[in-house]
């Protein structure tokens, strides 16, 4: 080797060394390498998502034992990260679906769940990405969504909806889940859940974009989550546990939309709850647990999971939105039921994190707060993250809500172009200064594989068993 | 001096680039061999019930079951519900309807009742739920009889509420709902 340097000059000597080191560098940043960085803050190469969206809970209902929901509750954060401070965007329901997906602010009909299935108006383009929206809810084809990002980036997507087309001709499964034709009049009061079908439009993010529906082989990746049997004209369509079943077969983003039952939604369900008896129709966590309970270890058994996997269990709101930390400062006046236009308990608001700006179309996002104090937002919810990139029992307090997921989405699958900032981010996803995951959410960068941590390690619940000690122990932040 | 300081360094530069590339295949069974595989949470098989009496009330999510220890008896005893009939609202969805209630008691040793007068409820605004029977107003258990059932109606404002189910005035279990209106 000191005869290869001896006869080299100098320059050709340190342009060797740039080759090597470059070499090596390619070397670390190969796929499913734990200690690769992106660039972009400190993200490991998860290289598989599956994010799981729950309805309607506030953080306080979800994570801290009011609920004996104790799947999501105990046992799932002590195998991952626990983020105590995200937030929704908007009420109700599907202005944060909007949010999610495409960076977008509420509108006055999305954040009513869109009475009437009908192209946004006038769908002109507003500043930071945004678009003017006095009434209507699907958006133009010229308003992207992440799922458009992916198909540029080629990265392979699908969004799985449970039920998705269980009833003939109520919805459509081959037209990314769509209730009807939104051109003209659209369609009023899409369908809610049924004992047979209780998929909703709503908590489905593909239907709202012209981006997404208006293009063929994107509705293929808009499937039922147990997939369809061949049909006229129709090849028959894998479903979630067979996309699972290999690495290659298993898309690199999944959205899991449960159905209104098992996303906690319903208190009663209007059918199958999965607890394999067909009386109990208990909706709410009790059926949430129950899906998590299901869809979480079959997850995390697949190849994909294993090499480089991260799960994310949100909530699209906090509802009642009962504040954590912080408080508001004036209570809204404004709903139709008089009764509900009185001053409320300081403990019941709702707190909006992150600079979140109303943007174009509305006062304040979350106005309609169910007689809640009202600055702007959807309430904290929390989230577990689950992946081998992250300390199992773990906790992050930074606040993040659905635009910071959107900007880390993005970030992590490389896209770097486009969106409201010229980097790749949609909408209010490129406001200055939100912050995207970064270490506190991906805090074990080796990628080497700990136990869970001991349940009830995580947080001490708001309500005491018979077997808790007088005074509680509280465990030393690790 | 000026030649062997940076041989050295190339040696080691390609010691660490031989090893980086040709030890880190990224399959998945591969990662797994490399870093360990992430533990899978499972649920226990059959949930636990939690137990209930004068002196441990438990707070539960509804549907869920409590295994409850009066005078003279015990019993499992669930609050199921609620199922809601939304009020008509022209102004988007309704904030307002009715719900029913089921409330289940499966008596394992003497006779445990459970009347509609033993319930209340109160919502997040601090509203009493007015609890009205439907049926009898008292559910009865033996064991090994069928449980007996009562059901009660109230009006509910769309947000989060609880049942408290009391017995001989003491307070034995509390039952956490929301009730969506949309």
């Amino acid at each position: 080797m000191a005869g290869i340097a001896g006869r080299m000059t100098r320059s050709r000597f340190v342009a060797l060394l740039i080759a090597l080191l470059a070499a090596a560098g390619l070397a670390v940043v190969a796929p499913g390498v734990a200690q690769a960085r992106d660039g972009r803050g400190d993200v490991p190469r998860v290289g598989h998502v599956w994010t799981i969206i729950l309805e309607n809970k506030s953080y306080e209902a979800t994570f801290t034992g009011l609920n004996q929901n104790d799947y999501l509750w105990k046992t799932l954060p002590s195998y991952g990260l626990l983020l105590r401070q995200y937030y929704g965007t908007g009420h109700f329901s599907l202005d944060n679906y909007i949010s999610l997906v495409g960076g977008q602010s509420p509108a006055p009909d999305n954040q009513n769940d869109c009475p009437t299935y009908v192209d946004a108006k006038p769908a002109t383009k507003a500043a930071d990405g945004q678009v003017n929206v006095s009434s209507g809810c699907v958006y133009p084809a010229s308003v992207p969504t992440l799922f458009n990002q992916l198909d540029q980036a080629r990265v392979p997507w699908k969004i799985y909806a449970q039920d998705m087309g269980n009833t003939p001709g109520r919805e459509d499964p081959y037209h990314c889940g769509i209730p009807g034709n939104p051109a003209g009049a659209g369609v009023p009061d899409p369908p809610s859940a049924t004992a047979q079908d209780q998929y909703v439009a709503k908590h489905n993010p593909a239907p709202w974009f012209h981006s997404v529906t208006d293009n063929p082989n994107d509705c293929k990746n808009v499937v039922p989550l147990d997939g369809l049997p061949a049909a006229t004209g129709h090849p028959a369509v894998n479903g979630l546990a067979q996309d699972l079943a290999s690495e290659k077969s298993t898309p690199q983003f999944s959205w899991i939309s449960p159905n209104n039952c098992s996303d906690a939604h319903d208190a009663t369900c209007k059918g199958d709850n999965l607890s394999g008896d067909p009386n109990n129709h208990q909706g709410g966590l009790y059926a949430a647990d129950l899906f998590l309970e299901k869809v979480v270890p079959q997850i995390m058994a697949s190849p994909a999971f294993q090499k480089d996997g991260l799960i994310q269990v949100i909530f699209d709101e906090a509802f009642p939105p009962y504040k954590m930390y912080g408080n508001s400062i004036a209570d809204f006046a404004g709903n139709a039921t008089a009764s509900l236009n009185v001053p409320t308990d300081v403990s019941q608001s709702v707190v909006a994190c992150c600079n979140e700006l109303p943007g174009p179309n509305t006062a304040q996002p979350g106005f309609q707060a169910f007689g809640q104090d009202t600055t702007p937002g959807g309430g904290i919810t929390g989230a577990v993250f689950i992946s081998r990139y992250i300390t199992p029992g773990s906790i992050s307090d930074q606040p993040y809500n659905h635009y910071s997921w959107l900007r880390s989405t993005e970030d992590l699958f490389g896209v770097r172009k486009g969106g409201s900032d010229g980097d790749g981010h949609l909408g209010f996803a490129g406001a200055d200064g939100l912050r995207p995951f970064g270490a506190d959410v991906y805090n074990n960068p080796s990628g080497k594989a700990l136990p869970p941590a001991p349940s009830g390690t995580v947080v001490y619940p708001a309500t005491a068993s018979s077997d808790d000690p007088a005074v509680p122990a509280v465990p030393a932040p690790k | 001096m000026r030649n062997g300081v940076p041989a050295l360094t190339l040696v080691v530069l390609l010691g660490l680039a031989g090893c980086s590339a040709g030890a880190a295949p990224d399959d998945a069974a591969s990662v797994v061999a490399r870093l360990g595989a992430v533990p899978i949470p499972t649920a226990p098989a059959v949930a636990p019930v939690e137990r209930a009496d004068a002196a441990h009330p438990q707070v539960l999510a509804m549907g869920e079951p409590v295994d409850a220890t009066v005078p003279g008896g015990a019993a499992r005893v669930s609050v199921l519900g609620p199922e809601i009939t939304p009020a008509p609202s022209p102004t988007g969805p309704p904030e307002q309807g009715s719900a029913a209630f089921t409330v289940q008691v499966a008596a394992g040793s003497g006779t445990v009742a459970v009347a509609a007068t033993d319930l209340s409820g109160r919502d997040d605004h601090g509203r009493a739920l007015v609890l009205t029977s439907m049926g009898p107003a008292t559910a009865v258990s033996v064991p090994g009889a069928a449980p007996a059932t009562l059901r009660v109606t109230a009006e509910v404002h769309a947000g989060a509420a609880q049942i408290t189910w009391r017995h001989a005035g003491a307070a034995m279990a509390l039952w956490t709902f929301n009730a969506e209106l949309d």
